[in-house]
């Protein structure tokens, strides 16, 4: 059974039938960036790929300095109109088109931070203005600060952080 | 400006004018045999349609905006058919479940193998074709005026207002531009409210969406809706070009004898994509 078709069924089923203003995005689908980081380990260090089609961003970071931005390098270039992945018949050129590819080398000691694009605004917009953004998200994790959800509110309420959803990883390299 | 999140917490509010005077029984121009009135009517129901299906979540329609339709014809006042008859400004989920009738109308959807199948599908009727009396369309903006002028006081910092008025034009309390003007003086922190115009006319000339100028439309109630109607902000016009439409910064929100329900799509309200769909 196709997901959509269970979908439908299990929505009937709990009481709470699909409703007219739901059927059109039924019938379009969903849609999402996708972001891809793969590393592999050498000696010392290593080499990554990452390909992405959307506007989720994965930054590499060394030595306190941010080395790699992608696949947005500034705040300015995020926009609404993102190209993205379709959940049902795809026009595969127009996604081959959209795919932007990147890699490069990792040592010991580099994060890596890959995040949605209203994260990613911010912490372009952070760059820009010469502040060190990774620090903030890498403390996030302490016990001395206040935790991830706490500072997504807090960062909403004070308008520094487009109200959309919001995902982070951070990979430190050893 | 025209840059504020349209949001649960930070809402913005619609307002729909429609036309129910006599001369909306006249026939629209062009190949199609329609009464005005008749394609207002579907015009309205086809945008709040919109607006509902643009706000819909899993867990239902959110509240990004508030919507009111005020009718113009033997009497000026609220619009909206059925459980929400007499209500001025609604929360769109309300209007989402409650439209006055669900009809089954069907649509052609690509059968996947380069054809075409007939897909039946819902259509929810809030406003019924009426079609009677005078035109008082500048005591109907006055109306909005003092909608959008309580709206502005609870919601300073909000997304400007849209107004959208769906008429033939032929106003018959004098010139709509006095009240026009001073609902387009209306602002947010945002900008200016955002006085837009769907004209349907009995003139058989070809359809014009967002002219940039009065010079090459057919008659003197376009020319007048033209000049009532607001410019289209940078971010609408940006979102219309993507649409493939010919704008320039002059662009203003006025079409002739055609669709209108891309004005929907032009509020930005989260992530669209941009080429894939």
């Amino acid at each position: 059974m196709r997901y959509v078709d269970w979908y439908i069924r299990d929505r009937e089923q709990r009481g709470v039938p699909i409703q007219w203003y739901e059927e059109p995005g039924l019938a379009r689908g969903a849609f999402s960036t996708l972001i891809t980081l793969e590393v592999k380990s050498a000696v010392t260090g290593g080499v990554w790929r990452a390909a992405a089609l959307g506007d989720s961003c994965l930054f590499q970071v060394r030595d306190e300095a941010l080395r790699v931005s992608f696949p947005i390098e500034a705040a300015c270039e995020l926009s609404s109109y993102p190209p993205l992945l379709p959940s049902r018949l795809a026009d595969n050129e127009a996604l081959r088109q959209s795919l932007a590819l990147n890699e490069g080398d990792w040592q010991p000691g580099d994060s890596f931070y890959v995040m949605t694009d209203a994260l990613a605004g911010w912490f372009l917009a952070a760059v820009d203005s010469g502040g060190s953004p990774w620090g903030t998200l890498r403390d996030l994790g302490s016990t001395d600060v206040i935790d991830f959800q706490t500072w997504i509110d807090l960062n909403r309420d004070n308008g520094c952080l487009r109200d959309d959803d919001v995902t982070l990883v951070r990979l430190d390299m050893y | 400006m025209y840059a504020a999140e349209i949001s649960r917490s930070n809402p913005t509010c619609f307002v729909f004018l429609i036309d129910q005077s006599a001369s909306m029984q006249d026939q629209i121009g062009g190949e199609a045999a329609q009464r005005k009135c008749d394609v207002v009517a579907d015009a309205l129901n086809r945008l709040l349609s919109e607006l509902a299906i643009k706000c819909a979540k899993e867990e239902g329609v959110r509240d990004y905006f508030y919507v009111a339709v005020i009718g113009y014809g033997a009497t000026v006042g609220p619009a909206l058919g059925g459980p929400l008859a007499a209500r001025e400004l609604v929360p769109l989920s309300e209007l989402a479940s409650s439209p006055a009738r669900l009809e089954a109308r069907t649509k052609k959807v690509p059968d996947g193998a380069g054809g075409l199948v007939d897909q039946e599908v819902k259509f929810p009727v809030w406003v019924d074709p009426v079609a009677n009396n005078g035109t008082p369309m500048s005591a109907a903006l006055t109306q909005v005026q003092s909608i959008l002028s309580n709206w502005l006081a609870e919601h300073r910092s909000c997304f400007p207002p849209v107004v959208l008025n769906l008429t033939d034009g032929e106003s018959t309390d004098g010139d709509p531009n006095f009240v026009g003007d001073a609902i387009r003086q209306l602002a947010s922190t945002d900008g200016n409210v955002l006085l837009f115009n769907l004209h349907v006319s009995a003139d058989a000339a070809n359809p014009i969406i967002f002219p940039s100028s009065a010079t090459s439309l057919p008659n003197a109630f376009a020319k007048s809706l033209f000049n009532l109607s607001s410019t289209l902000p940078e971010g609408m016009q940006t979102y219309a070009r993507l649409q493939g439409m010919t704008i320039s910064e002059a662009s203003r929100g006025f079409v002739f004898n055609a669709d209108m329900t891309s004005i929907v799509q032009f509020l930005d309200i989260g992530t669209r994509a941009s080429d894939l769909r």
